[in-house]
């Protein structure tokens, strides 16, 4: 009888010769991040320790400490190492706690190139590996050469599927001129005079204006800072503020004794606008650094989009993976006729700023406008177009939500007057402030409800759904990707005649479509089920989720 | 693909066992509400017997809207499982109604607590990417295991038919 071979001893493998080590360069990465990460605590200790005078102990346990760290970063280097062996991606890791990672390459579903500024100067990408598992990156390749990461993308995604290719090519095909301008008429005229492994078509090029447009809309900040400044003008007016200022001086905060009251509103302003001021500018910096050069392709049945000016990543999505499409329409989008694309899709991946967090919805283009916008949603998902053009009804009904809000705020002035009869007489009159702010979310709720709208039916098989009153989103899906439906109805509801409904999509993002009355709930759900019937008879193709 | 013999195909209730363990859930956590509405009034320097009078008080209220509570939720609970979809119906003051199309389903589990364990019911979880999990509380072991093999076998036999109509489309 044979010794069992121990699947994880990397030694006693026949494969281990096939596998490749990383580049030294992956070295010099791992030990570059372990000083980034041990130099601020190492500094902010050594300042604390100079007081007294840094003794030869400390310097020796800060050394053992960077020893030890990089001793680890080699170890990692190491043992991690990755091959192609016969139509399987190996990833092999650890020393104490050993992994072996098989993907066969035909379930790789999408592959994600990051360049991380240090990467990139030293020639090298990693790749992030993704199949329908819903866990996000299956499998992840540090410190491939550049050079090399194009032949490697098109090895791991020979398999994906290219379901939807003609159809979609020929949507772009008859858009392509009028709305993508010359970028796309070059794209077109390699795809037409290459092989079909060439192809790629360009779909969108974001502008930096665009860009720097849709990152004001993440300078939240600079609004509320805004607003704080107007709204210690209006409390002065009152001269509510007094009571806030005499109690914190009964306090005793120097601050506010040395300034005096007009001083402290002066600079709570001056904070606010200074805010506002630096806030703006700097989202819309750190949008174009974060999306610089963001361009959206299609290759070989795949949406791939690239971006960064620092970071460069690229995101690779099998275009028969994308379920559905979101448009997401704040202010300032709103101001110049734009929205942000989202695609839904059935391989999640790992967010670049959240390695823990496995989202299936990816953000195409932060900012897209006009007629682009139907163009774009088109090429990703050719039925949504038309449905984006056609006039969308409108189906919530307010009258529910707007008892709620008046519910709402009775009991808002109820507890806040009873807070404010409690309360010490001298700064009772501040808890009033809370109301405000109810009164504006209930304000903003009825309207939410108000702007409920469905899209036509079409050919059934998309549902299109809009909602929300300062942020607008649009979602339009495929009917026969629907997880499960939720319909839910409390007491006021069931008075009304009415329910609310939660469609659940793959990516774990439910499209809730509240106050709804129950003949629009029925037909809806008819239509989801129209769509499931269509896939178990076989009359339509089965949409690819997460298995 | 239908399994008409073991999944409910019309509207049915849950096994009325549930509504036993439920009910005894629900004392059961009163066991820990009374100690700290106890500590909370002894807190406010109220003597013992009155404080114990309250929590014993307090508990039972709870308790009784609990059962009252639980009731209902059994008197709402319907499920069925027909062609194209499992639907749970639900919910006491806010009602739920799930629709869960059968080929969404990832995968079937079948949970014991103790109190099922006492009264032979078990607790079907029906697993759909992005959603999570829906459970079907209250089944006689031997229907929830039943459903789960029925379940597995009709999402096996899509499978089946789908890869050989792909086989079939590929020559």
């Amino acid at each position: 009888m044979t010794e069992p071979t121990d699947a994880l001893d990397l030694r006693a493998r026949a494969d281990a010769t096939a596998l490749r080590r990383l580049p030294r360069a992956a070295l010099v990465i791992g030990l570059l991040d372990t000083i980034r990460t041990t130099a601020l605590p190492l500094v902010l200790g050594g300042a604390a320790r100079l007081r007294d005078g840094v003794s030869l102990t400390d310097a020796a346990l800060a050394g053992t400490a960077m020893l030890v760290l990089g001793a680890i970063a080699w170890i990692r280097w190491r043992s991690m190492r990755w091959g192609l062996l016969d139509g399987r991606l190996v990833v092999h890791r650890g020393v104490v706690e050993k992994s072996r990672r098989e993907i066969p390459l035909v379930r790789i579903v999408g592959v994600q190139v990051e360049e991380p500024l240090s990467w990139r100067l030293l020639g090298l990408a990693r790749l992030r590996v993704q199949t329908a598992s819903g866990a996000g990156d299956d499998a992840t390749i540090d410190a491939v050469p550049r050079a090399d990461v194009a032949t490697l993308v098109g090895t791991l995604t020979a398999h994906a599927p290219h379901t939807g290719d003609v159809l979609v090519d020929a949507v772009v095909d008859r858009e392509a001129d009028a709305h993508a301008g010359p970028v796309v008429a070059d794209a077109l005229d390699a795809r037409l005079g290459t092989a079909s492994a060439a192809r790629s078509i360009v779909l969108h090029r974001a502008s930096v204006a665009d860009l720097a447009l849709a990152g004001l809309t993440g300078g939240a900040l600079a609004g509320i800072g805004a607003i704080l400044a107007l709204f210690g003008r209006i409390l002065d007016d009152l001269g509510l503020d007094r009571r806030v200022v005499e109690w914190i001086g009964e306090r005793g905060t120097p601050f506010v004794d040395t300034i005096g009251r007009d001083a402290m509103l002066l600079v709570v302003t001056a904070v606010a606008l200074g805010l506002l001021l630096i806030s703006l500018p700097l989202a819309a910096l750190l949008s174009i650094v974060r999306n610089g050069d963001l361009v959206v392709t299609r290759e070989r049945g795949a949406i791939v989009r690239r971006a960064g000016l620092l970071n460069r990543t690229e995101r690779r999505s099998p275009a028969d993976a994308v379920q559905g499409i979101r448009l997401i329409a704040s202010p300032v989008r709103r101001l110049v006729d734009g929205a942000a694309l989202r695609i839904v899709t059935a391989a999640p991946t790992t967010d670049d700023d959240d390695d823990d967090e496995a989202s299936g919805t990816l953000e195409l283009v932060p900012l897209v406008r006009g007629e682009a916008r139907v163009h774009l949603a088109r090429a990703l998902f050719p039925a949504a177009g038309a449905l984006l053009q056609s006039p969308w009804r409108r189906i919530g009904v307010a009258r529910v939500a707007l008892l709620r809000a008046v519910i709402t705020v009775v009991l808002a002035i109820a507890v806040i007057g009873a807070a404010w009869r409690l309360l010490p007489t001298r700064w009772a009159g501040v808890v009033w402030l809370a109301l405000p702010p109810v009164i504006v979310a209930c304000a903003l709720h009825v309207d939410g409800r108000r702007r409920t709208a469905i899209a036509p039916d079409g050919d059934g098989t998309l549902i299109g759904v809009s909602w929300g009153s300062i942020v607008r989103t649009s979602a339009i899906v495929d009917a026969a990707t629907t997880q499960c439906l939720v319909r839910s109805a409390g007491p006021l509801q069931r008075r009304a005649g009415l329910c609310s409904l939660s469609i659940s999509l793959a990516d774990g993002d439910d499209i809730d479509v509240p106050d709804v009355p129950l003949d629009e709930a029925d037909a809806l759900e008819r239509r989801l089920r129209a769509a499931t019937t269509r896939v178990l008879t076989g009359s339509a193709r089965r949409p690819r989720t997460t298995s | 693909m239908h399994d008409a013999a073991v999944l409910p195909v019309t509207p049915t209730p849950l096994d009325p066992r549930v509504l036993r363990t439920w009910r005894l859930a629900s004392l059961l956590g009163m066991l820990f509400v009374a100690p700290i509405v106890t500590a909370l009034a002894r807190w406010r320097d109220v003597p013992w017997a009155w404080s114990i009078a309250i929590a014993l008080g307090v508990a039972f209220a709870i308790a009784l809207v609990e059962c009252w509570r639980d009731g209902l939720r059994y008197r709402r609970w319907r499920w069925h499982v027909d062609d194209i979809a499992v639907v749970l119906a639900r919910g006491g003051i806010v009602r739920h109604v799930t629709t869960v199309p059968r080929f969404r389903l990832q995968h079937v589990d079948i949970s014991r607590g103790p109190l099922e364990m006492r009264y032979g019911l078990a607790t079907l979880t029906l697993h759909v990417a992005g959603s999570g999990e829906i459970e079907v509380p209250g089944l006689p072991v031997d229907l929830a295991e039943a459903a789960r093999d029925a379940l597995v076998r009709s999402l096996h036999a899509q499978w089946m038919r789908e890869q050989g109509e792909e086989t079939a489309a590929r020559t």
